[in-house]
Order: structure tokens, then C-alpha cells, then sequence
């Protein structure tokens, strides 16, 4: 089976003055369908940095990046936002939901940029808002929802388009253990539904639940170790 | 489509969430929205509209030139024999009629006399605007005739207010002057051709008025219709061979020393040519407001983009594109100018009034100004033109930011871009350059205004009470009937309390054209072919110059020796004096009226008086003769009455009632201050002058708001600087200099970029300004250190609070 994502050689550098500073250095990655990578490393080690060209959202890098053989690294922007808005959810630490829209209405953000019809719309919200059991909170705004409610929404509103890889920056990061649990029990039914799953997280018992910690410092990639199987353990917190 | 309403759905929401700057927002854009719509309004009504006659582009008004002497202007009236051979001859018009403008006296059984403005026109007037009397007829051209002419035609207005909208009201008698006349007919609501006529009368003309002696005497306007096919460049072929023909046919009369000629202007172009310039002005001048207005809201947008930053890159991160969020930004932008545009509209009858009720006398066809279909599809288009031209530099702005940054934990705070301060800046920039434009063109007018003010007209206003009088032809037909009412009126004037001086004119300064005419002097000075020049004149009764306070130069003002049994006697003014008797003293020197072989009597020149500003403050007028109005007696007088009463308003009752004690049926009419007959006349440029200002101060008002917003912000993005800077010494003084020097940096840029675009644009106001250059230095230094000194406090308020960092806490604050 080809990898969902091919990295060849990709680096990301700054310029500041006359010196130039590499984010990402010579980074090779292949991460297969349905996996679960962890990304781990020290603040500055380019974690995030990694997730956003992974996840498209920057494209102001060198190298190869194939997304399920597709080379991104040829695509203009254009495409590259379709591809992106095609295949790819985002969870976030501080979760960023739209404090103007209503629950109902963040989730159907991104369906909307897909111009995915009114109707259809509506009826994979009610879906999604069935699944996360959440059908309570759909016409309340975020700042009325508690951090798990909210990171909850979040999560739904990554996985309402159905992408095939849902990127997660510190996901749990701002929850207390027993919702940040709860999260990751959510990550880890996806996945095993088959979305290929990639956080970031400086958490050892998050990173437990992937298959496969890469770990990243000053840019480099210095060590990939694959983690046992956790379905107990995440059962079983403590 | 549906994600459209979407976007409208969601900006609703966002800006009911943001009351505040929704507010701000709002309110700025509606005075600059409705301000537009208020002018656009005007210049739509006035300028833009066809007349509202049958076929407007075919009417033409037709006028006589005198250039040879000097006559300042191409509109000149003709004379009885001068419309005679022009409706004889000419090949171009269809129809043609005679105008008159004059005040009548409606009679109206019981109750005070009227006095009620209107004309005397041919009968074909009404055909040729294609205008027909909803009730009763037009006048039949047989009444045009001596005898068959005692008929009338009401206006509306009048119809409705003194005869209650009677429908049986043709037929029945009313006492026109004091003649009994039928009424035949009611024009339709709103016509009033001549403006402001209420009335009109068949105009007469009797043998006598064709005489050759009367060829001087110009009294008439001309409306004429271009027959069907002939152009107007045709036409005014047509008017310059029947000048050359005239000139020959005619020339015991000097026309062709007087550059005599016939011109023609189409009837819009004419009614509205001298305004034309004030109302353009005035609309680029609000035009310029919105601009303004967009670069303030421009600004606001770009700190409220920054501080939406992270919404802005969570729906990258979801997948909207680049055009998707300027969409949605400019839908947002576009929804505060509509409701700009509303509250605008809200706003325009306000802002209509006020120009209504400045310039009712000034503008044309300005009452009937109303916020029509026009005004509406313009208050939409500007309103979304407005909101795509204010949001779309913070849009695109906001659009093409390194959005993933934002999202980081720890990454770029919401600080604003450099690309985003250098705009906000250049708005602010351009907000100063407007303002010094605007600023500078009313500071202009200004100077011209007061410069105006203390133009010497000739005589002293204050103090002066004047109203007009005229005697119905039919009970005071005889001159002696005339003299008489007039002496014993203005007798008894004299004798009420406060009453300094009494005397009258046959038309008061700066109050209309008045009469004028061909006077020959007798003087060896001037050789006979310049003697005869064109001249101001009119009959005044004895103690009018002490009245007016109009000095006597030498010789001796009329007084009680002066009757229609004495000699001819008149009174010249200091320019006709030293024009045809220089170095010598015109007294006992004789003038009559008319040319050279002119029947009329010589009158003996008995005094020498200054020269009065008749026709406008702005010029000279021509060379002014009187003479004694018990020698030629005339039915319409004003009375000038000086009075020490601080109100000389207070006088008038008491002075109405002497007219009724002589004459129960005589009404007064125009009854004004002379200083407010001096206002008037200053009207339309008041109006411009008060529009512009307003405009200007709320330009610079909005760039001072714009100066203050760049300076607060720069002070809370840099707060930690100034604290440590306070801390490593620095004094608050120089603390104070460090902000005020940039906030007056970008005034400085801006007065720059202002006074360059004040030196390309300012030609423009040219016409509409007196005694002062376009390029007026001190104008435009004003306008610049107005500008610079309410920036200066609006940079001030941020400086001072920036003085009142705690550097403490500052170095904490993060």
C-alpha cells in the first residue's frame, strides 16, 4: 500500500538579517493509511511547523511532500487548497472555534467552503452532532461550552468532512486529563475507523495511543520509536 | 447562493456583536452617505432633470447683448420695438413670447389687499411649454389686445390659499390692480414659469410702445420655442443675421457702437448656469467627504482585521480560500454602508432642509428638491461602492496574512502587520491631504465672503427699513395719482417716531435689475458718438439718499423745489461725473434720456452722489442716473426709511398701516431690512460657503479622529518601549515629543500631499471667488494650521497618557 504521506528531503528556513535560521531540516517521513504518529519534541524543535506544511497550510518550503501520491510540492496554491480541503481535519490545543457562530454553525464552516449544498449541509451537522453527542449544544456559541465540550465540537468539526488524515496540535493541551482522555478515546475510534490520525503533543499517555512516535528536535528528525499497543492502556488511565 | 446568504447571516452577526464599532461605523458612514445623497439631490433637481415643459431641449430664452459699453453680461432685456422685429423676423421659432415680470395687487373682497408676484406674457407662453390648465383655459391671442385683456390665470398655490380651491372659480371677477378682471383658468401645481410667478396677465402692447424713442427703454425677458428640425447652432445663425439686419434697419439708434447682437441659450442651461459651478463644487466636495470617510473606516477595519487574525486563520485552516474571505470581509463592509447608507437616508431630509431653507432664493427649482427613485439608486450604488472601496484594502489586507502563524500555541500574538500600519497610515495620510483640500477651498471662499462684506456698496444698510409699493395702473393711472400717494406716504413716515429720514426708489439696491436704458449727455468732453451710454436709472423721492446714507459728492440732493412744475432736474453718480465731466463739475450740466435724437427733456445736473453697488456687491454697476419722482412719476416705489429703532423691522406694522390709512386696498410687499435685501442677495454664495464648511470641519474633525487612532494605537503597541525607555530616564517630556512627533509626521506628510492636490484642484472655485487668487497663500496657511493644530491636540491625548506609563508595570505587561 502506498503512504498517505511521503516527506523527501523537506526543509523550512527563516531569514533574519543576513543569517538564515532551518526550522525543518532534511526531513524524511512516511506515514501509511489509518496510522496513528505521534510528533514529539522540546519547544522549537518544529513540531507545529511540520504539521502546518503537512496539513498545507504553509507552503513556503523546499523538498518532496507526496499526499497519497498526489505531489504537493508541484501544486500552486489553488490546488493545494483543495487538496487540503478535500482530505485533511484540523484539531487544535486552544480548539479555535468561530466565537460568532454557533455550534451548529462551526461545524458547518467547512462544509460550506466545499460548497457542499445547503441541505446536505444541514443533515451531516445533525449527524455529526448525533455522533459527538452534542445535539444539546448546537445553538449555543463557544465561550457557553465548557474546554472538553468545546474541544469536542472541535474534533466533530475535523472529522464532519470525513478527511482521510485529521492533524491534531496538543489536542488535550488545554483539558484536564479525564476530558483530555475522553478526546483521545474519540481519536482512537477514528482511527480505527481508518482516518490516518498525526498529533503533536509533548504528552507521553497521548502519545501511547498512536502507533508510532517520530521525534523531532532542532528541525531534525532523531528518532522514531513505535509505541505497544494501547487499547489497554488508554482503557485503563493512571 | 446560499453560502452568500451565509456570509450576509454571519457578518450580521459579527457586527451585532461588535455594538460599539458597529456604531462608530455606522454614524461616520451615514454623514458620509447622506451627505452625498443630500447634494446629489440638489444637483439632481436642480442641474440634472429636464424641465418639466413639453419638449425642454426646444426652449430657448433669447437676449440682447451690449457689448460696446461694457455691459458685464450676455442677458440683457429687450426693448417693445426690439421684440417686435424679432417676432417678425426671424426664421427659427415656432412660437414666441414676451416675459414681464411684475407684482400685482389682488384684491380680494374684505380682507387686506395682496401682493402677489407674477408676469405679464404673450398668450402663446403657455403654449409654447406645453402646459395646460387643469382647470378653465390659457389666454386666447385676441387678449393680448387693449380692452379684451382684463383676464387672468391664478397658480395653484394661489387658487388654493386665496380662494380656498374653488372649482367654480373661472369666470369669476377678481380686482387685479384695481382693475376688475376674469379669471379663465388655474395652472397646474408646481408651475410657476416665470419662477416664482403665482399670476399672469396678458402682456399689452399699445402704439405707443413701439415708438422709436422706446427702442432704449429694455424691459422684457424672451422665451421662444425652436421650430421642429432646426438646431440650435442654426438658430443662433438665424439671431446673428437678424442682428446685422436690425443694426441696418434701425440705424437712427446707435446698435452698432453698442455691439448690439442677439443670443440665444437653451432654457436648462440658462436656469441653471449660475449655480452650476457652486453645485460641482459642492459635490466633488462631499464626494471628497466619502473619500475621507472610507480611508477613517478603512483604518477602523484594518485594527479590527488584526484583532480578527486568528478567526481569519481558523477558516483557512477549514479550507475557505484566498476569495471566499475577501468575500466575506467585503460582505461585512458592504453591510455597514448599507446601514451607513440607511441611517444616511434618514439623514438626507434633514441635511435638504437646512440646504432648502439656505438657499430657496439662491437655487432654482430647489424647493422641489425630494429624495426621489434618483436619489435612492444613488445612495445604494454609493453605499456599496463605499463599502467595497473602504474594505477591500483591509480585506485583501487580511487575506494574504501567514495565517498558521496565528494558530501556533505561542506563536505571533494578534499584533498588527507592517503591511497593515503602513496602510492604516497612508489613510490617515490621505485623510490630512483631504482635509487640507477642503479646508483650504472654504477658507478660500471665505476670505471672499468677508472681502465682499466689506466692499463699500455705496450707501449704509443698517438701520434702513425698506418695502415695496405698487400702485394698481387701473385706480392710480394718472402720474398726479401717483406723485400724490407717494408724497403724502412717504410725509407720513416721516413724522412716526424714530424715523431719521424717509424717501423711496423705483428699485432698491442689490434688489433686481431695476431699469435701465440710453441717457445723452451734454458734455464737450466726449465726442458724440460716445455720449450716449447705457445707464442705470431710476426716480427717487427727496430725502431717500439721506435714508440710504448714499453721500452727496457736490451740487445738492432733490428736495421740495423739485416739482413736476419745475425744471428738469437730475442727480448723476461720481462715475458718470468723472467719465464725462472730467476736471470740471457736472452741476448745472445737462443729460436726457434716450439717444442722441431723443424727444425726451434735457434735465440739469443738480447733484453729484457716490456710486452704489445696484445690480451686485461683487461689481460696479453701470453709471446711475435720477431724477425726481414728482417729475415722472411711477406706480412701483420702495420706501427706504432710516431709523433709529435698534429693530428697524419694529417700524414696519406701524408704516403698513399709514399705506392702508391713504388707501384700504394697497398692500406692501418685500417688506425687508435693507441689510437682509443685502443678505439675499448674498445667498447663493452663503450656501456654498456654509455646505463647505460644514464639509471642511467635518474632514478635518475625521482626520483628527484618524491622526488620534494611528497615535493611541502606536502608544499601546508600544507600551513596553516607553516603559523601559522611562526607565533608563527618559523624562516625560520626552516621551510626550516621541509620540507627538509621530502622530505629526503623518499631518506632515498629509498637509504636503494636501497642499499639492489643493494647488492642482483650487482652479476650480475660481468662479465663485472675489478679490482673492485661487493659490491665496494665506487660505491656504490657514487651512494647513487649522489642520495642524487640532491634530496636535489629537495627538496630544495619547502622548499624555503615554506619559503616564507606570514603567513597572509596563515591563511586566506582556
Amino acid at each position: 500500500m502506498e503512504p498517505i504521506i511521503q516527506l523527501r528531503n523537506l526543509e523550512k528556513s527563516v531569514e533574519a538579517g543576513p543569517n538564515r535560521f532551518f526550522l525543518l531540516r532534511r526531513v524524511n517521513l512516511d506515514i501509511q493509511p489509518a496510522e496513528f504518529v505521534t510528533i514529539m519534541g522540546p519547544s522549537g524543535a518544529g513540531k507545529s511547523t511540520l504539521l502546518s506544511i503537512i496539513g498545507m497550510l504553509d507552503g513556503a518550503w523546499t523538498g518532496e511532500y507526496y499526499f497519497n501520491t498526489e505531489p504537493v510540492h508541484r501544486l500552486n496554491v489553488k490546488k493545494r487548497n483543495e487538496l487540503h480541503k478535500a482530505n485533511i481535519g484540523f484539531v487544535f490545543q486552544s480548539y479555535h472555534l468561530i466565537d460568532n457562530l454557533t455550534v451548529f454553525e462551526n461545524l458547518e464552516v467547512p462544509l460550506s467552503y466545499k460548497n457542499v449544498p445547503h441541505k446536505e449541509r444541514v443533515s451531516r451537522v445533525c449527524d455529526a452532532l448525533d455522533r459527538f453527542n452534542i445535539v444539546g449544544k448546537k445553538d449555543l456559541f463557544p465561550n457557553q461550552l465548557s474546554g472538553g465540550q468545546q474541544q469536542l465540537v472541535g474534533v466533530a468539526r475535523a472529522v464532519i468532512m470525513n478527511p482521510k488524515l485529521i492533524l491534531a496540535d496538543e489536542p488535550t493541551g488545554n483539558l484536564h486529563s479525564a476530558q483530555g482522555d475522553e478526546i483521545m478515546q474519540l481519536f482512537k475510534r477514528l482511527n480505527d475507523a481508518g482516518t490516518t490520525i498525526i498529533q503533536v503533543t509533548h504528552s507521553e499517555r497521548n502519545a501511547s495511543y498512536g502507533h508510532r512516535i517520530i521525534q523531532l528536535k532542532d528541525g531534525w528528525v532523531v528518532g522514531e520509536t513505535a509505541t505497544a499497543d494501547v487499547g489497554a492502556n488508554a482503557a485503563q488511565p493512571g | 447562493m446560499n453560502t452568500f446568504w451565509q456570509d450576509i447571516r454571519y457578518a450580521m452577526r459579527g457586527l451585532g456583536r461588535n455594538p460599539g464599532f458597529t456604531l462608530v461605523t455606522v454614524v461616520t458612514l451615514a454623514f458620509g452617505i447622506g451627505a452625498n445623497s443630500a447634494i446629489f439631490s440638489v444637483v439632481n433637481t436642480v442641474l440634472l432633470k429636464p424641465l418639466p415643459y413639453r419638449d425642454p431641449a426646444g426652449l430657448v430664452k433669447v437676449w440682447t447683448r451690449f457689448t460696446g459699453i461694457g455691459l458685464p453680461n450676455d442677458q440683457n432685456w429687450f426693448s417693445a420695438p426690439e421684440f417686435r422685429d424679432l417676432s417678425e423676423q426671424n426664421r427659427s421659432f415656432s412660437a414666441i413670447s414676451v416675459l414681464s415680470p411684475s407684482t400685482f395687487n389682488l384684491g380680494l373682497g374684505g380682507g387686506n389687499p395682496q401682493s402677489v408676484t407674477g408676469a405679464a406674457v404673450s398668450p402663446a407662453l403657455f403654449t409654447i411649454l406645453g402646459i395646460n390648465p387643469p382647470v378653465g383655459r390659457t389666454f386666447l391671442p385676441e387678449e393680448a389686445q387693449q380692452g379684451r385683456d382684463r383676464v387672468v390665470i391664478l397658480g395653484y398655490g394661489l387658487w388654493q390659499r386665496a380662494f380656498g380651491a374653488d372649482p367654480q372659480i373661472v369666470s369669476k371677477e377678481v380686482i387685479i390692480d384695481g382693475r376688475s378682471c376674469q379669471v379663465i383658468g388655474v395652472m397646474p401645481k408646481g408651475f410657476d414659469y416665470p419662477s416664482p410667478s403665482e399670476l399672469w396677465m396678458p402682456q399689452v402692447f399699445v402704439p405707443a410702445d413701439f415708438a422709436p424713442d422706446n427702442r432704449g427703454n429694455h424691459g422684457y425677458e424672451v422665451l421662444a420655442r425652436l421650430k421642429p428640425g432646426v438646431s440650435l447652432a442654426e438658430a443662433r445663425q438665424d439671431m446673428a443675421a437678424l442682428s446685422r439686419a436690425i443694426i441696418e434697419q434701425h440705424r437712427e439708434y446707435p446698435y452698432q457702437r453698442f455691439g448690439f447682437a442677439l443670443l440665444l441659450h437653451p432654457l436648462l442651461a440658462e436656469t441653471v448656469s449660475d449655480v452650476k459651478t457652486s453645485l460641482w463644487v459642492l459635490m466633488g466636495a462631499v464626494g471628497f467627504v466619502l473619500l475621507l470617510v472610507c480611508a477613517n473606516v478603512a483604518g477602523l477595519l484594518l485594527v479590527r482585521s488584526t484583532a480578527r487574525q486568528k478567526e481569519i486563520a481558523i477558516r483557512v485552516a477549514l479550507g475557505a480560500g484566498t476569495r471566499r474571505i475577501i468575500r466575506q470581509l467585503l460582505c461585512e463592509s458592504v453591510i455597514l454602508s448599507l446601514f451607513g447608507g440607511l441611517l444616511g437616508l434618514l439623514l438626507t431630509p434633514i441635511l435638504l432642509q437646512l440646504i432648502v431653507s439656505l438657499s430657496a432664493t439662491a437655487l432654482p427649482r430647489v424647493v422641489s428638491t425630494q429624495i426621489d427613485l434618483g436619489a435612492l439608486l444613488f445612495t445604494f450604488v454609493v453605499a456599496v461602492g463605499t463599502g467595497i472601496l473602504f474594505g477591500l484594502a483591509p480585506a485583501l489586507e487580511a487575506s494574504r496574512g501567514v495565517h498558521h502563524e496565528v494558530l501556533k500555541e505561542g506563536g505571533r500574538s494578534s499584533s498588527e502587520g507592517r503591511t497593515s500600519q503602513r496602510l492604516r497610515r497612508l489613510f490617515v495620510v490621505a485623510e490630512a491631504a483631504l482635509a487640507v483640500l477642503l479646508l483650504a477651498g472654504s477658507g478660500l471662499l471665505l476670505r471672499s465672503f468677508v472681502k465682499l462684506l466689506a466692499v463699500d456698496p455705496g450707501f449704509r444698510a443698517e438701520g434702513v427699513l425698506t418695502m415695496q409699493v405698487s400702485l394698481p395702473s387701473a385706480t392710480y393711472a394718472k402720474p398726479e395719482q401717483q406723485r400724490a400717494f407717494f408724497q403724502e406716504l412717504v410725509s407720513r413716515v416721516e413724522h412716526l417716531p424714530s424715523v431719521q429720514a424717509a424717501g423711496a426708489i423705483s428699485a432698491l439696491p442689490l434688489g433686481g435689475p431695476g431699469n435701465s436704458g440710453t441717457a445723452t449727455v451734454d458734455s464737450r468732453a466726449v465726442p458724440p458718438d460716445k455720449a450716449s451710454p447705457e445707464t442705470d436709472y431710476r426716480a427717487v423721492m427727496p430725502g431717500y439718499f439721506q435714508a440710504m446714507g448714499i453721500s452727496l459728492v457736490s451740487g445738492r440732493y432733490f428736495d421740495e423745489r423739485d416739482t413736476d412744475s419745475a425744471p428738469p432736474v437730475g442727480i448723476i453718480d461720481e462715475t458718470m461725473a468723472s467719465t464725462f465731466w472730467p476736471n470740471e463739475d457736472p452741476v448745472g450740466k445737462r443729460i436726457k434720456l434716450g439717444g442722441m435724437g431723443s424727444k425726451q427733456p434735457w434735465m440739469t445736473i443738480v447733484g453729484v452722489v457716490r456710486h452704489v453697488h445696484y445690480r451686485t456687491l461683487e461689481a460696479r454697476s453701470r453709471v446711475q442716473l435720477y431724477w425726481p419722482e414728482a417729475q415722472r412719476p411711477t406706480g412701483l416705489m420702495s420706501l427706504a426709511i432710516r431709523t433709529s429703532a435698534a429693530d428697524p423691522m419694529s417700524l414696519a406694522p406701524a408704516v403698513e398701516r399709514l399705506v392702508l390709512g391713504i388707501d384700504p386696498q394697497q398692500p406692501v410687499d418685500h417688506v425687508l431690512t435693507m441689510e437682509e435685501v443685502m443678505a439675499d442677495s448674498l445667498a447663493r454664495r452663503r450656501l456654498t460657503l456654509t455646505l463647505l464648511g460644514i464639509f471642511a470641519g467635518g474632514a478635518m474633525l475625521l482626520a483628527a479622529l484618524g491622526i488620534y487612532g494611528v497615535t493611541a494605537y502606536m502608544v499601546t503597541q508600544r507600551q513596553q518601549e516607553i516603559g523601559l525607555r522611562m526607565a533608563l530616564g527618559a523624562s516625560r517630556s520626552a516621551v510626550l515629543g516621541l509620540v507627538i512627533r509621530q502622530g505629526m509626521s503623518l499631518l506632515a506628510a498629509g498637509l504636503a500631499a494636501g497642499l499639492v492636490l489643493s494647488f492642482a484642484l483650487m482652479w476650480v472655485l475660481s468662479s465663485l471667488l472675489f478679490a482673492v487668487r485661487p493659490y491665496d497663500p494665506v487660505s491656504l496657511g490657514a487651512a494647513a494650521a487649522a489642520l495642524a493644530l487640532v491634530a496636535l491636540v489629537a495627538c496630544s491625548i495619547p502622548a499624555w497618557r503615554a506619559t503616564r506609563v507606570d514603567p513597572l508595570v509596563a515591563l511586566r505587561y506582556e
